[in-house]
């Protein structure tokens, strides 16, 4: 096999691998986290909840509450900022709720953080659930893009080829 | 027409391949047969104080289609459902109950059903009695997953027809054409050396070493790296050190991931490096390559070297680079000490392996002998010896993991089974043990090779 073949064939597999890779992750990455103060956590004020590895998967956010909440989903940078300066800027808002159920998209990998305003007046039961469903995104859009452009390289040198194969054929 | 033919073999070869690492897979998986269980106490009239848990929720599971075996016991009937996810979305949004299984009315009693698909399932057990009932539930799957299996199946197939065809078709054309048919094994033929070794030449007074130490690596590289070993290689690398169970997802415990998986990379790693290393050694003196090669001006020491650089060299660069990827996938700092320490660790092991290959196959000179002696022996070794024992590759790695794990960060890695921080003793004896046992049979097989090995 010539060499030039043989490099677009070992690109092709390690695309073709990582693609395998993407689909059997679906069942090895996380699927369900909860955070709430069921087991003695604060019930009034903002309260931020342990930090999180997320990948850019889609997921559910389900937030269920005895009391009127605002939640917010910080990442890595944002909840820096929350912890040094108490500025807000969120990835994900939801305000003034009590029950309900969203459907999202994380773009990119890392480290995120749940914050929630309890109202302060009262003792408020909070249960917030994440559940996480369908392939990384990063992880595929890579794959297909070692394959494309594997493919298209590998058929443009064969085309090339071809041609000068023709170009020297006497006729 | 004959390059067609032998694109489709290659392309068979892969997919028969692909397929056949599927179907180890599907095996290996298959004698994990996790459970889950569950113990509840059904109140009726339910309580009233508020409940996050809403009379709606349902326990949820992610399941592969494999078999389930429920084993329930109660002290009196309920009713029992099993919810796809597109039954439990139903009944969280509209409290429409649509199960994939069910059963009513039941009390202590064992169940064996079949998951269709693989995706989350949830369990809801309903009380209808007036009184308080004990629940405990244990769930146990087992068998093969299904799509796993069929898949690997169906690739197998594919590949063993799409290569006989093109193979059969190869043959023909070459009967038509009265071509002899290319020998796949490579003879004693001198004229299947490669070219370098035509122009070497050897000077009466100056024997130039380096050049033929680098024409020796270079055939190395081109002799025992032809497709589709170095494919296969990368395939393997990236399905075993990418897939594994994310076991830990606070960021700031995330290292721990590097060691969720290890065992199963070890034992591909295991299988690889063997067989290669037997092939090359072994392979190449049973063949007839080592003798050819010998008839020429070149050094013992030099073939020996030669093979075990470009081989090691080769796995730990592929091993190394998908070892990398985990530093994004895992959002690692890129100078997280633990990584680092995996990778010595992976190396060393190799390094192991490499040795225990190369001697068992200078001594036994047969290559089949040798991939089957040091596969029992190293599958063995790992598959017998506990996960923390320093006997096995999983427990040197653990050990040593956890002891960096414990100075650097505090903290024992969540997915080690260890009760207490391994010692400096434990770490350091893990690491020398590889070094050394290493060092020792690497030594005896040079010498060995170079002195005291005939070849007939």
């Amino acid at each position: 096999m010539k060499r030039s073949s043989r490099f677009f064939v070992a690109i092709f597999l390690l695309g073709f691998s990582l693609l395998i890779v993407t689909g059997m992750r679906t069942n090895s990455a996380p699927h369900i986290m909860s955070f709430g103060n069921e087991e003695g956590g604060a019930t009034a004020g903002w309260v931020m909840y342990p930090d999180f590895l997320m990948f850019p998967r889609d997921f559910r956010v389900d937030i269920r509450a005895n009391n009127t909440v605002d939640v917010y989903i910080l990442d890595e940078v944002a909840a820096r900022q929350w912890n040094a300066s108490g500025t807000l800027d969120a990835a994900w808002t939801y305000k003034d709720i009590k029950q309900g159920v969203f459907n999202e998209h994380a773009y990119s990998r890392g480290a995120y953080a749940i914050l929630a305003y309890l109202p302060a007046n009262a003792t408020t039961a909070i249960k917030i659930t994440l559940t996480f469903f369908s392939v990384e995104k990063d992880l595929l859009v890579a794959s297909l893009a070692i394959i494309a452009t594997d493919s298209i390289a590998m058929g443009i040198s064969l085309l090339i080829g071809q041609k000068n194969k023709n170009i020297q054929k006497p006729k | 027409m004959r390059n067609k033919a032998r694109l489709f073999t290659n392309f068979g070869i892969i997919l028969l391949v692909i397929g056949s690492s599927f179907l180890a897979g599907t095996i290996y998986r298959s004698t994990n047969t996790p459970s889950f269980s569950i113990k509840e106490v059904f109140e009726f009239p339910q309580p009233q104080q508020a409940i996050l848990e809403a009379h709606r929720s349902v326990l949820t599971y992610a399941l592969p289609p494999r078999d389930l075996s429920i084993e329930l016991k109660t002290n009196a009937t309920v009713d029992l459902y099993l919810l796809d996810d597109e039954g439990r979305k139903l009944w969280l949004s509209e409290g429409t109950l649509k199960p994939v299984w069910s059963v009513k009315n039941t009390s202590s009693q064992t169940f064996t059903l079949q998951l269709p698909s693989r995706g989350n399932y949830g369990i809801k057990a309903f009380n209808p009695n007036n009184s308080t009932v004990t629940l405990d539930l244990r769930g146990q799957l087992y068998g093969y997953e299904r799509d796993l299996l069929w898949f690997s199946l169906a690739t197998t197939a594919m590949g063993l027809v799409i290569t006989a065809a093109s193979r059969i078709a190869l043959l023909d054309r070459y009967k038509k054409l009265d071509i002899p048919a290319r020998k796949t094994k490579r003879g004693l033929l001198h004229k299947d050396l490669p070219a370098n070794f035509k122009d070497f030449k050897v000077k009466p007074n100056e024997v130039k070493h380096t050049k033929q130490f680098h024409e020796l690596i270079a055939w190395e590289l081109e002799e025992y790296m032809a497709f589709p070993i170095l494919e296969i290689i990368i395939v393997i690398a990236v399905c075993t050190v990418l897939s594994p169970t994310i076991i830990e997802t606070s960021p700031a415990l995330s290292y721990s991931n590097l060691l969720s998986g290890i065992q199963t990379i070890f034992l591909f790693l295991i299988f690889v490096a063997g067989a290669l290393f037997c092939h090359s050694y072994a392979g190449s003196i049973s063949k007839g390559e080592t003798k050819m090669l010998l008839s020429y001006p070149v050094q013992r020491g030099h073939l020996f070297l030669s093979k075990f650089i470009v081989l090691f060299t080769v796995l730990f660069a592929v091993y190394a680079g998908v070892f990398a990827l985990q530093i994004y996938l895992l959002a690692l700092n890129p100078f997280e000490p633990l990584f680092y320490a995996s990778l010595l660790f992976v190396a060393l092991q190799l390094l192991l392996v490499c040795a225990i290959s190369t001697a068992l196959s200078v001594i036994t000179k047969n290559e089949i002998l040798s991939i089957l002696v040091s596969a029992l022996l190293l599958f063995g070794l790992e598959n017998v010896a506990a996960r923390i024992s320093l006997v096995s590759f999983t427990g040197r790695f653990t050990t040593g993991f956890a002891f960096v794990s414990q100075q650097v960060h505090g903290v024992l890695p969540p997915g080690a089974e260890f009760s207490a921080a391994p010692t400096a003793g434990d770490a350091l004896l893990s690491l020398f043990v590889s070094i050394g046992i290493s060092v020792f049979l690497f030594v005896f097989s040079y010498v060995y090779y170079t002195r005291k090995m005939e070849i007939d």
